[in-house]
């Protein structure tokens, strides 16, 4: 009930949309104003600033004043005075009162404002996990980036799979937690003034805002906003990328979506998990891993069907010498996906699987130029 | 008699000497202390107690801050950097900031502005300290045992299903805390019902027991719902009953509200017993009564009410529903009101008094000024759409540590130094105390001030690691800690250089008319040494004359008032 009121006294308060799509930087050390909303949120931070200002100095310059005034010295006594007046007690309760309703009016007007998205939304799904970001996009695109067309309102529909998340991108001014168990959402409108002449692309910040545990810090990702086409393009090239990828470039990029590197290193550099290159040289030379089973001490052989059963359920068997912290990737990833990540990993240290093409590898080698295994845990 | 300056004491009121017997000396040995009934031997080993966990607590901020002045990961991973912000901020909040006034100073001083000999349970306050021990060794154990890093905050299901550290002996240590609490907060809200003196109601008791009674009434009815969340946690935690973990079918959010329907009021149980200092050192300071007595009185049971219906404004990016957080937030702003009252009330009260800037009033302006920032900051949070932006970002770890650490730690530090001569019976030098209170605030600034700038930058909250943009004022903060640690260093020394050759402290010294002036100092076992005195206005101060010879004040009957009144001066 009291939530269609709100919603009807929203659509009477229509949001002030920013008209100008120019792009003005915030007030204050605030980030530029690159969503529609972004410049009432900061009008509303001056507005408390001034009168914040006000105040302090009425408080510490009349203080001081006072201080100074009436120091303690020779010849000077305290004057008896008033103990009470009604009239100014309440000049300085009505006055605050009457203050504190406009900025409560103004805030409430803007949150409402950012709460509504526009009917006509792009939407992208966004799972939150320990520690990386997923965003899927209305054409099956997976990413661990966010991208957004410019000059359009874009709702995220946010849900996560283990603790308390929260998105946060500072230079649209919104935020949102992410709770397991249920969807949360947030708009946006990156405006068309933040692509500059000639520029295609543009990219923000994006925060993890909620503490989550180890890598809470390292939960940072970009918001990157494009031109249709370029986004087009890119939403194109990143939907089919398993069919149009070499498997083992596939399994890379996959790899990053499903949050793996936030863990696992693919050198033998130990972090959450352990460095998978070891197990891709064991998968290799036959050799066996040891594990933890029901609590029990075992030694397996690293194997295909070892590895798979790691990264669906890993809480089966967990290398000895780590905690159980990973999470399940049964029903999170389809078979392709999965058989990419697997390539990928062989591939770290059995050459095998790093053909380009079936042509050049029967040829003897071949990688692709210029991949690089991007082993970046995040900052 | 000749007109002087200086007025000559009466026959009727106490002797200026401390008498050889008091509360101090009359018993000795560690059970006499440790197993003791009077109230003021309380107060000081809540004190001790105290000082040493804010020691603990300010080591972990040490500790983060010096991580945190450079980016990247300098001198600790960032699991160990999760239990520092997370051990700093459990220690400072349930065994420094929420015990501190009422417990240390409260506790000695209350019964004592009563007239009465102690409070009315006695052992129940005993019971309260022993809690205050066992809850303090909870802590520890958590320590010993692996650690915490879930935040002060225990946010599910974070808490219960996500860390292997020690969860469940930390908050059973929170559970133990919440009781000693509790029973501080009964015995107070007795004692002054049923024990105020004759004359007395509640309208002439001092502030100051208006702000302990408005506090224990918060700390009886908010405490026990933290007791009972953080043992539904626990329960979570060890047997797997879903409550707030969606993997067992249980609400994340609903923990949230949990939590913070007590947390909330807990932060004015921490700033009532401040403002409730300050009122007093404020009037005695200025030489002139407290102006709009009932105003601040009532003030601070309308923060208290008012505190109650707030919490939703920490959840208003968690998933709670527009309407709700409208409400909270409008409600929000009623609890600004009657802070506004105060601070307007206490500069009316210096106005055309005789500024006497001494320790205590030193600290209280200091509270003046970084309460004020602290409280008008929170105006930004209260603000649906500021907070958007600003929730689980610096700005509000900013607010929050002006509010809690330059309000209630700068009004505790100015009621020690107020009260330190009754108390310990000893003065404190004047100049290292008032150089150290203004180093403290200089550091305290330094380390605070940028972190709103932070949080204007999008910096967010329990960070181990950060984007190098932001490392400027990270490294001019923690320069800031360590200027408040040299000034809280001068302040220990200060205290301590005290107890070993401070001069002998008067009866008052500073001209101060509530009951606990009328009796010598250190006061005697049972406060006092005869009937005391009739309680009359407490801030009637021109009942006292300062007396150069004996540096102190002293009492006058009514007719050498209007001489001392014309003629004479008070201390500068």
């Amino acid at each position: 009930m009291l939530t269609h009121i709100t919603a009807a006294l929203a659509s009477t308060l229509a949001t002030v949309q920013d008209a100008s799509q120019e792009l003005t930087p915030g007030p204050h050390l605030f980030p530029d104003q690159a969503s529609t909303t972004a410049a009432e949120t900061d009008n509303v931070y001056l507005f408390i600033f001034w009168l914040c200002a006000l105040a302090f100095v009425i408080i510490v310059a009349g203080t001081g004043y006072f201080v100074w005034k009436y120091r303690a010295r020779e010849g000077h006594k305290a004057e008896k005075t008033a103990t009470h007046d009604n009239v100014l007690e309440v000049t300085w309760t009505v006055i605050p009162t009457l203050l504190f309703g406009v900025m409560f009016w103004v805030g409430m007007k803007g949150y409402v404002g950012l709460k509504q998205a526009p009917a006509d939304a792009y939407p992208i799904q966004v799972t939150a996990q320990k520690w990386n970001w997923k965003f899927t996009y209305p054409n099956g695109a997976e990413s661990p980036e966010l991208h957004v067309p410019v000059g359009r309102p874009v709702k995220l529909t946010m849900t996560s799979i283990d603790v308390l998340h929260s998105l946060f991108v500072p230079a649209f001014r919104v935020k949102q937690d992410v709770v397991p168990g249920r969807y949360t959402t947030l708009w946006f409108d990156a405006k068309d003034g933040v692509l500059k002449e000639g520029q295609d692309m543009v990219e923000y910040d994006l925060f993890c805002t909620e503490y989550c545990g180890e890598q809470h810090s390292a939960m940072i990702t970009k918001v990157f906003v494009h031109e249709d086409e370029s986004f087009a393009a890119w939403a194109e090239e990143t939907a089919n990328f398993i069919q149009n990828e070499p498997a083992y470039v596939a399994g890379q990029k996959q790899f990053l979506i499903s949050g793996c590197n936030a863990c696992h290193a693919v050198t033998d550099e130990a972090g959450t998990g352990p460095g998978l290159l070891q197990l891709s040289q064991l998968i290799k030379g036959g050799g066996s891993v040891d594990v933890t089973i029901g609590g029990a001490q075992q030694s397996v052989p690293a194997d295909d069907n070892y590895l798979r059963e790691s990264i669906l359920n890993a809480s089966a068997a967990i290398k000895v010498g780590y905690t159980n912290q990973m999470p399940l990737f049964q029903g999170q990833l389809s078979e392709e996906q999965l058989g990419v990540l697997m390539i990928y990993i062989k591939s770290l240290a059995d050459e095998n699987y790093r053909a380009e093409s079936t042509l050049s590898q029967l040829e003897g080698g071949g990688e692709v130029e210029g991949t690089e295994t991007d082993t970046d845990q995040g900052e | 008699m000749s007109s002087t300056t200086t007025a000559t004491p009466t026959t009727t009121q106490p002797h200026q000497s401390a008498p050889e017997e008091n509360y101090l000396n009359c018993s000795s040995g560690f059970l006499s202390w440790f197993f003791t009934l009077d109230h003021k031997r309380i107060g000081i080993m809540y004190l001790v107690a105290i000082f040493a966990a804010f020691g603990l607590g300010g080591f972990f901020a040490l500790a983060l801050r010096t991580e945190l002045a450079q980016a990247g990961q300098d001198i600790m991973d960032m699991n160990v950097y999760n239990q520092m912000f997370t051990l700093h901020g459990a220690i400072m909040v349930f065994l420094v900031i929420i015990p501190s006034i009422p417990a240390a100073l409260g506790n000695f001083v209350l019964p004592i502005m009563l007239g009465a000999k102690d409070v009315a349970f006695p052992r129940l306050n005993l019971f309260s300290f022993h809690l205050y021990v066992v809850g303090a060794i909870f802590f520890v154990l958590t320590l010993m045992g692996g650690g915490l890093d879930t935040g002060w905050t225990f946010y599910t299901p974070y808490s219960t299903g996500h860390t292997d550290t020690m969860v469940t002996t930390a908050v059973l240590g929170a559970f133990i805390l919440g009781f000693s609490s509790i029973f501080t907060g009964i015995n107070f809200m007795v004692t002054i019902h049923k024990m105020r003196p004759q004359g007395m109601g509640f309208f002439n008791m001092p502030l100051f027991l208006w702000g302990m009674y408005a506090t224990a009434v918060i700390q009886v009815l908010a405490t026990p719902v933290l007791g009972i969340t953080l043992l539904m946690l626990a329960i979570e935690r060890n047997f797997g009953l879903g409550i707030f973990d969606p993997a067992l079918g249980g609400d994340p959010v609903l923990f949230q509200h949990f939590f913070w329907f007590y947390s909330h009021p807990a932060v004015y149980i921490m700033i009532l017993p401040g403002m409730a200092v300050i009122s007093e050192i404020i009037s005695v300071f200025s030489r002139k009564h407290i102006f709009g007595y009932k105003f601040i009185a009532i003030s601070s049971i309308a923060i208290a009410l008012f505190g109650f219906f707030v919490w939703g404004h920490h959840m208003f990016t968690s998933g709670q529903s527009t309407a709700m957080s409208t409400i909270f937030s409008a409600i929000t702003f009623s609890v600004a009101v009657p802070s506004a009252i105060k601070i307007f009330n206490w500069m009316t009260t210096m106005y055309k008094g005789e500024i006497i800037l001494k320790a205590p009033m030193v600290w209280a302006l200091g509270f003046l000024w970084l309460f004020g920032i602290g409280g008008l900051t929170g105006l930004f949070l209260g603000t649906m759409n500021t907070d958007v932006y600003y929730h689980d970002t610096y700005f509000v770890v900013a607010h929050f540590h002006y509010v809690m650490v330059g309000g209630t730690l700068w009004a505790f530090f100015g009621g020690i130094y107020y009260w330190w001569p009754k108390i310990t019976g000893k003065m404190y030098e004047e100049k290292p105390a008032i150089i150290a209170s203004l180093v403290s605030l200089v550091g305290f600034n330094v380390l605070f001030f940028p972190q709103f700038f932070l949080g204007n930058m999008g910096m967010p909250r329990r960070y181990a690691d950060y984007l190098p943009k932001y490392e400027f004022w990270h490294l001019v903060s923690t320069i800031g800690a360590y200027i408040l640690l040299a000034g809280l260093l001068m302040v220990l020394w200060n205290l301590i250089r005290s107890l070993t050759s401070g001069g002998k402290a008067p009866q008052n010294p500073w001209g101060a008319n509530t009951l606990e002036w009328h009796t010598p100092s250190p006061p005697p076992h049972t406060n006092f040494e005869a009937d005391p005195p009739y309680a009359g206005d407490p801030y009637a101060l021109d009942h006292w004359a300062w007396d150069p010879e004996t540096q102190s004040y002293v009492h006058i009957a009514a007719s050498e008032q209007e001489l001392a009144r014309v003629e004479g001066h008070d201390a500068l």
